[in-house]
C-alpha cells in the first residue's frame, strides 16, 4: 500500500524512473532451460491453448475448434467456434470458452447450455474459467474492447476493461464479481477466495467470492501472468505468456509513438510481446538480440519467452521453468500437474510439453 | 556541397526544429578542455562586474592599473602553489619564501648595494635554494609535501623574523635610488605595470610548459598517479625536485617585486599568503588531488581572491569579516567545482546524442512473392563456409591476384586464407584498430580503412604503413575534426587517389549505432592522393557514408549513405566533376559496402532491413532521445540486421536482383561482398565465417585487381 503510494509519487516526480523497477529474474525465478528440455507430448498441435483433466484422468486439450484427448488425439467434442479456456466440474461436465461467443457447458461431449452475456454486456473475450467449491463457475473476460487475439493491442492501449463474472453451474444466470481489470487472464478457486491473474498489471489478486476488495497475492511480476492451475500440494502453477522488457515498458510510456505504431504498422511487427519467436527481420530487433558470431545470446531481451512459475499455498514463488531467447518453447498458456510431471501448453510453439517437477521445492 | 539538405521531408518547421540543435552545440562546447574552469571564470567576471557597479571609480583605467600592480605579486605566489598542487603535492612555504625574498632583496639592494641585476639573480637563487631543499626532501627522500613544506614554512618564518630584527634599523635608514629598481617596482611595460606584464609572460610560458611540453606532461602525469608515472618511465624524483625549485623561484620573484614596489620589511609580509594562494588555486579549479589544473586556472582563482578581498576592504568591511567572506566563497566554490568536475562528463554524455528527424518514404516490397528485384529468397543460404569459427567479424573481404582471401577482423588483424579451399589461415598484418574496408592499389598494396586509426596500407610482404590519419579541420566547428575517427570503406580511382568514407566524426567504432540513433550528417567523403600525400575532405556532411566504389569507367565515385537508405554518385571527372547526384534511393534496407560486379554492375551489401518500428522511430527523434536515456543499449531497437541480403545494381542505379539469407542463419549483418572468378565472397561485421556462393552467370575469369588495374600489368 505504502509501496504503491511511494512509487506513484516517484513516477509523478521523475517520469520514467519506474523503468528501473523491472524485477530481476533471480532467486526462484533464476532462468534455466527446463522448458527447452521438456519433452513434447506427441506431434505438434498448432493452435493448442488450454489443458484440463477429467475426473477419470483423461487429459483434454483445446485446439482451434475442437477439444481433443491428449493421449490419442481423438476428438472429444467439436465446438461451434475457436475453443480457448477449459474447466472441469466435479460432476465431470466441462466448461469451454468460445472466442467471441461466451462459454459452453459440455456434458459427455454434448453441448448442453451456453452463457453469452452477463449484465447486459456480451461475453466475447473469455480468457479463463474456474469451478468454485460450491459448483458455480467463474469466468474472466480479458477485455470488453478487444477480441482475444488482439491481446497485444489491449496491452498497448492501456486498457483495463476486463471483468470476472460468476455463473451458476447450469449457466442460467450470472453476475459480475470484479470489473475494470487489466486483462484478467487466469482464475483459480482457493476456498472462499478466487485468485485472479491480472496480466497488464503484472499481478495476481485474491478476490473474496462474497465480494469486497481484493488482496494482492503477487505483484510486480517480471511477465504477464495468465492461467493458473492447482497443484495437489496446495500450491499452484502460473503460466506467463510473455515477459516484460524495458523497451516495452518504455513504449508503454510513449503515447504518440505507440498510437502511431498501432495505427500504421502491421500488428506482427509491433514492439509488443509475442507468443511465438519468429526472428523475422521486420520485427523490432533489440540490441542484445543481434546475432554475434552466429548466435543469439539466451539473455537477449526477449520478444517471446516461455515461463511457468510454481507457487506455494501462500502464493510465493518457489520454482520456475524457462525457455529463454533462442529457445522455442515460448508463449505458455496453460499448465496441468500430472504426478511427477507438469504438462505445459506452449501456444507459441504449438506444442504440449511435459516437464519434470523437481521435488523438494 | 551538401547532401544532407535533402534528407528529410515533411513540414519544414518541424524539420528545422530537429535540424538545429542547441544541445548539440552545448554538448560539444562542454566537452572542450578549456570549458573546465567555466564556473571560476564566471565567478571572476561576476565579481569584477559587481564591484564595478557598487564601488565608485572601480572601473577606471587608473584603478585597474593600481589593482594589477598589487595583484601581480599574489599571482606569482599562486602560480608557485599551483605547480606543486598539480604535481600532487603542496608548497606551504610559498608565503615565507615570499617574505624571505622580500627581505633578502632589500638587504642586497639597500645595505650591501649590489647591482640590481645581481640582486635579482641572488633573490631568485634564494627562492630556488629553498625550493631545492623542499624538492630534495619530497622528491628524493619521499617525505610528505604537506609536512615538509610546513616545516620549511616555520623555519623560514622564524629566520625572517630574526633577520628582520637584525636589519630593521639599517633598512630604515637606507636611501639608495636606482632607475632599474624603480622600473621593477613601479615602472611600466607597454602601459601595464611592469610586474603584471612579467607575470603575464611567466603565465604564458608556464601555460605552454605545462600543457604543451614534455616536462609539463610529466608533471601532470605524476600528479595523476605517481606510481603510473614511474611505470611509464618518467623520472619522478627529478621532475618533483625541479617543480619545487621552480615553485621557490616563482614565490621569490613575487617577493622581489614586492620589495621593489614597497621598500618595506614589515614583519607581517607574506603572512597567510600560502592560505590565500591555496584558496586561489582551488577556486580556480586546480584539483587538490593533483594532476588536473593549468596556470590560467590558478590565475583566475588568484584574481577572484584578490578582487574579493580588495573589494570588501574598499566597501569598508573589517578585515576579519572579509576573511570570513573569503572562506565562505571558497567553501561554496569548492562545493560547486567538485560537483561540476565530477558531473561534467555525465552532463555531456546526457546531451551528446542529438537525434534528428529522418523520414523515409514507404520501402519497396521485399515479400518473396512481390516480383521486385528485392524479393526475399534463400540464395545466400547455399553458401560454402570459409574459416568457420576462425574469424571474428570479417567486415570486408578481398581477394588478390593469387586468389588469396583477405579479411579484417575484430582483433585488429588482417587475416589471409589461401590454398585450394582456403583452409590455410595466417595473420597477414597486425594493424590494430578495427580494420574495415579494403582495396588493392596498382602496386598490390592493400589499402585498409581502420576504424579508430585512419587509412593504412599493407605491402604485399605484410609491412604496415600509414597513409593518412587526418584531414583539414573545418572552420566553425567546435569539435576538432581533423583526426579520422571512423574511416569506413575505400576505393581507388585510376589516378591512384584513394577515396574513402569516414562514417561519423562524432562516435567511435564501438558506438556506431549512436550515430544511427542520431541520424545526422556527421560523416565525410575524403580523398587521399598518395602522390602528394595530401588529404582533402570532399563532402563533409554526409549521413553515415559507408561503402565506397569507384565506377567502372573511373569517372565517378559511388558511396552509400546508410541511415538515408540511399546511394550517391559523386563525379570526379568530366563535365559534372564535383557534383553529387542520387544513384539509388529509398532502398528497403541499410546499404553498406559497395563493389564492382563482373557484368558492369555493382554489388551492394544490405546490412539490415528497414523494420517498420525502426522507421517510425526515425521519424520520432524525441522518442529516440528518451530511449537512449531511459533504457540500456541492449534494449534499444535496431533495424533488422539479423538478416543477410545482397543486391545487385546496374550502372544506372536500377536494382537487378537480390540474394537473401532470411533471418541470417548463416550470414547475418552482411557488410561486404567481393566477386572473384565466378564466386561471390561474403563478409559480415559480427559473423564467425566468410561465405561464398557460386555465380553461375558471371565471367569466371573476372577478378577485382584486373578490373581496376588491367590484366596485362604484372603478369609479364
Amino acid at each position: 500500500m505504502l509501496d504503491t503510494l511511494f512509487s506513484r509519487i516517484k513516477e509523478a516526480l521523475f517520469p520514467g524512473s519506474e523503468a528501473v523497477a523491472l524485477p530481476m529474474m533471480d532467486g526462484a525465478l533464476k532462468p534455466n532451460r527446463r522448458l527447452d528440455d521438456a519433452a513434447p507430448i506427441g506431434a505438434e498441435l498448432p493452435g493448442c491453448d488450454d489443458v484440463v483433466a477429467l475426473v477419470d484422468g483423461t487429459v483434454l486439450v483445446s485446439v482451434d475448434q475442437r477439444i481433443l484427448r491428449l493421449g490419442d488425439r481423438s476428438t472429444w467434442c467439436e465446438c461451434p467456434g475457436t475453443v480457448g479456456a477449459l474447466a472441469v466440474a466435479a460432476d465431470d461436465s466441462v466448461y469451454a470458452a468460445i472466442a467471441g461467443a461466451g462459454v459452453l457447458r459440455i456434458v459427455q461431449g454434448i453441448v448442453t447450455s451456453r452463457l453469452e452475456q452477463v449484465d447486459g454486456r456480451p461475453l466475447r473475450c473469455v480468457t479463463a474459467l474456474a469451478v468454485l467449491a460450491d459448483g458455480r463457475i467463474a469466468v474472466s473476460e480479458g477485455s470488453s474492447a478487444n477480441p482475444l487475439d488482439d491481446w497485444a493491442r489491449d496491452l498497448l492501449e492501456h486498457r483495463a476493461s476486463g471483468r470476472v463474472v460468476v455463473a451458476t453451474a447450469d449457466l442460467s444466470s450470472a453476475s459480475t464479481l470484479a470489473s475494470d481489470l487489466a486483462w484478467p487472464a487466469g482464475l483459480l478457486a482457493r476456498g472462499n477466495a478466487l485468485w485472479i491473474s491480472e496480466a497488464w498489471r503484472h499481478r495476481v489478486l485474491s478476490q473474496p467470492i462474497a465480494g469486497g476488495a481484493p488482496i494482492p497475492v503477487l505483484h510486480n511480476l517480471p511477465g504477464y501472468p495468465a492461467r493458473l492451475s492447482a497443484d495437489p500440494d496446495g500450491g499452484a502453477w502460473l503460466s506467463l505468456i510473455a515477459v516484460r522488457t524495458q523497451m516495452l515498458e518504455f513504449v508503454l510510456r510513449e503515447r504518440a509513438y505507440r498510437e502511431e505504431m498501432l495505427a500504421t504498422i502491421d500488428p506482427r511487427y509491433w514492439i509488443a510481446p509475442s507468443l511465438r519467436a519468429t526472428g523475422h527481420y521486420l520485427e523490432p530487433l533489440q540490441g542484445g538480440a543481434i546475432k554475434k558470431l552466429g548466435i543469439v545470446k539466451p539473455w537477449a531481451p526477449p520478444r517471446s519467452y516461455g515461463l511457468v512459475v510454481r507457487l506455494n499455498a501462500a502464493g510465493e514463488i518457489v520454482d520456475s521453468l524457462h525457455s529463454r531467447a533462442g529457445g522455442v518453447h515460448h508463449g505458455i498458456t496453460a499448465t496441468l500437474r500430472r504426478g511427477a510431471h507438469v504438462i505445459a501448453v506452449s501456444k507459441g510453439a504449438g506444442r504440449v510439453l511435459q516437464a519434470i517437477v523437481e521435488v523438494g521445492r | 556541397m551538401s547532401v544532407a539538405a535533402t534528407m528529410v521531408e515533411g513540414g519544414w518547421l518541424r524539420r528545422l526544429r530537429w535540424r538545429i540543435s542547441l544541445r548539440l552545440f552545448l554538448s560539444e562546447l562542454l566537452a572542450k578542455r578549456w570549458m573546465e574552469p567555466a564556473i571560476p571564470f564566471a565567478l571572476m567576471v561576476g565579481l569584477i562586474v559587481l564591484f564595478s557597479i557598487t564601488t565608485p571609480y572601480y572601473a577606471t583605467l587608473g584603478n585597474a592599473q593600481q589593482l594589477g600592480r598589487e595583484f601581480a605579486e599574489a599571482g606569482f605566489v599562486a602560480v608557485a602553489m599551483a605547480l606543486t598542487v598539480i604535481s600532487g603535492g603542496i608548497d606551504l612555504s610559498v608565503g615565507s619564501v615570499f617574505a624571505l625574498a622580500n627581505l633578502a632583496a632589500l638587504v642586497f639592494f639597500n645595505i650591501w648595494n649590489w647591482p640590481v641585476g645581481l640582486v635579482i639573480a641572488a633573490t631568485l637563487c634564494i627562492g630556488a635554494a629553498v625550493g631545492a631543499v623542499n624538492g630534495f626532501l619530497i622528491g628524493y627522500l619521499r617525505t610528505r609535501p604537506f609536512l615538509t613544506t610546513l616545516v620549511t614554512l616555520i623555519v623560514l618564518r622564524a629566520s625572517v623574523d630574526l633577520l628582520g630584527q637584525h636589519f630593521s634599523v639599517p633598512l630604515a635608514m637606507a636611501s639608495r635610488v636606482s632607475w632599474t629598481w624603480d622600473v621593477i617596482g613601479v615602472g611600466w611595460i607597454a602601459k601595464l605595470p611592469s610586474n603584471l606584464a612579467i607575470l603575464g609572460i611567466v603565465a604564458i610560458v608556464g601555460h605552454f610548459l605545462l600543457s604543451r611540453s614534455r616536462p609539463g606532461w610529466h608533471l601532470t602525469a605524476i600528479g595523476s598517479s605517481r606510481k603510473a608515472a614511474r611505470h611509464a618511465g618518467i623520472r619522478v624524483e627529478r621532475v618533483l625536485f625541479l617543480t619545487y625549485v621552480l615553485s621557490g623561484m616563482l614565490a621569490a620573484a613575487g617577493g622581489l617585486f614586492y620589495a621593489a614596489r614597497l621598500n618595506s620589511s614589515g614583519s607581517d609580509t607574506g603572512v597567510g599568503w600560502e592560505i590565500s594562494a591555496l584558496t586561489a588555486v582551488v577556486l580556480g579549479g586546480v584539483s587538490l588531488a593533483g594532476g588536473r589544473g593549468t596556470v590560467a586556472r590558478a590565475l583566475i582563482g588568484a584574481v577572484i581572491v584578490f578582487v574579493l578581498v580588495n573589494g570588501l576592504v574598499r566597501m569598508g568591511f573589517p578585515g576579519a569579516l572579509s576573511s570570513t567572506a573569503l572562506g565562505a566563497v571558497l567553501l561554496i566554490a569548492v562545493g560547486i567545482d567538485v560537483k561540476w568536475a565530477k558531473n561534467r562528463g555525465k552532463a555531456i554524455q546526457k546531451i551528446y546524442v542529438n537525434p534528428t528527424m529522418v523520414e523515409l518514404p514507404p520501402a519497396p516490397s521485399i515479400a518473396a512473392d512481390s516480383g521486385t528485384a528485392f524479393a526475399e529468397n534463400t540464395r545466400l543460404q547455399a553458401s560454402e563456409e570459409i574459416g568457420l569459427d576462425q574469424v571474428q567479424g570479417p567486415e570486408d573481404v578481398i581477394l588478390d591476384r593469387q586468389d588469396r582471401l583477405y579479411c579484417g577482423v575484430r582483433e585488429g588483424w588482417i587475416l589471409r586464407f589461401s590454398g585450394p579451399n582456403f583452409e590455410h589461415r595466417e595473420v597477414f598484418a597486425r594493424i590494430g584498430g578495427r580494420p574495415l574496408g579494403m582495396a588493392f592499389d596498382r602496386d598490390e598494396n592493400l589499402i585498409v580503412c581502420v576504424g579508430g586509426m585512419g587509412l593504412y596500407g599493407v605491402t604485399p610482404a605484410g609491412k604496415v604503413y600509414k597513409c593518412t590519419d587526418q584531414t583539414q579541420r573545418s572552420l566553425f566547428k567546435l569539435n576538432d575534426d581533423s583526426r579520422l575517427r571512423l574511416a569506413d570503406d575505400c576505393d581507388i580511382a585510376p589516378d591512384g587517389t584513394v577515396w574513402f568514407s569516414e562514417a561519423t566524426i562524432r562516435y567511435e567504432m564501438h558506438s556506431w549505432f549512436l550515430d544511427g540513433i542520431e541520424g545526422r550528417a556527421n560523416g565525410r567523403l575524403i580523398a587521399w592522393d598518395p602522390a602528394t600525400n595530401k588529404t582533402r575532405t570532399v563532402i563533409k556532411d554526409a549521413v553515415f557514408p559507408n561503402g565506397v566504389c569507384v565506377a567502372h569507367d573511373g569517372r565517378s565515385v559511388l558511396f552509400c549513405s546508410s541511415w538515408l537508405c540511399r546511394i550517391y554518385r559523386h563525379w570526379i571527372e568530366g563535365p559534372k566533376a564535383g557534383q553529387t547526384e542520387v544513384f539509388a534511393d529509398n532502398l528497403p534496407g541499410y546499404p553498406d559496402n559497395l563493389n564492382r560486379a563482373s557484368d558492369g554492375g555493382y554489388w551492394l551489401a544490405m546490412v539490415g532491413i528497414r523494420s517498420p518500428t525502426f522507421d517510425l522511430l526515425m521519424r520520432h527523434p524525441g522518442v529516440r532521445t528518451r530511449m537512449i536515456k531511459q533504457i540500456p543499449p541492449d534494449e534499444w531497437v535496431y533495424p533488422g540486421i539479423n538478416n543477410g541480403c545482397i543486391v545487385k545494381f546496374d550502372e544506372s542505379g536500377r536494382a537487378l536482383e537480390s540474394m537473401w539469407d532470411p533471418g541470417g542463419t548463416k550470414h547475418a549483418t552482411v557488410t561486404s561482398m567481393r566477386e572473384h572468378k565466378g564466386w561471390l565472397y561474403i563478409g559480415g561485421l559480427e559473423n564467425n565465417r566468410i561465405g561464398r556462393v557460386r555465380l553461375p552467370d558471371a565471367d569466371p575469369d573476372w577478378n577485382g585487381y584486373d578490373a581496376y588495374w588491367g590484366s596485362a600489368r604484372g603478369r609479364s
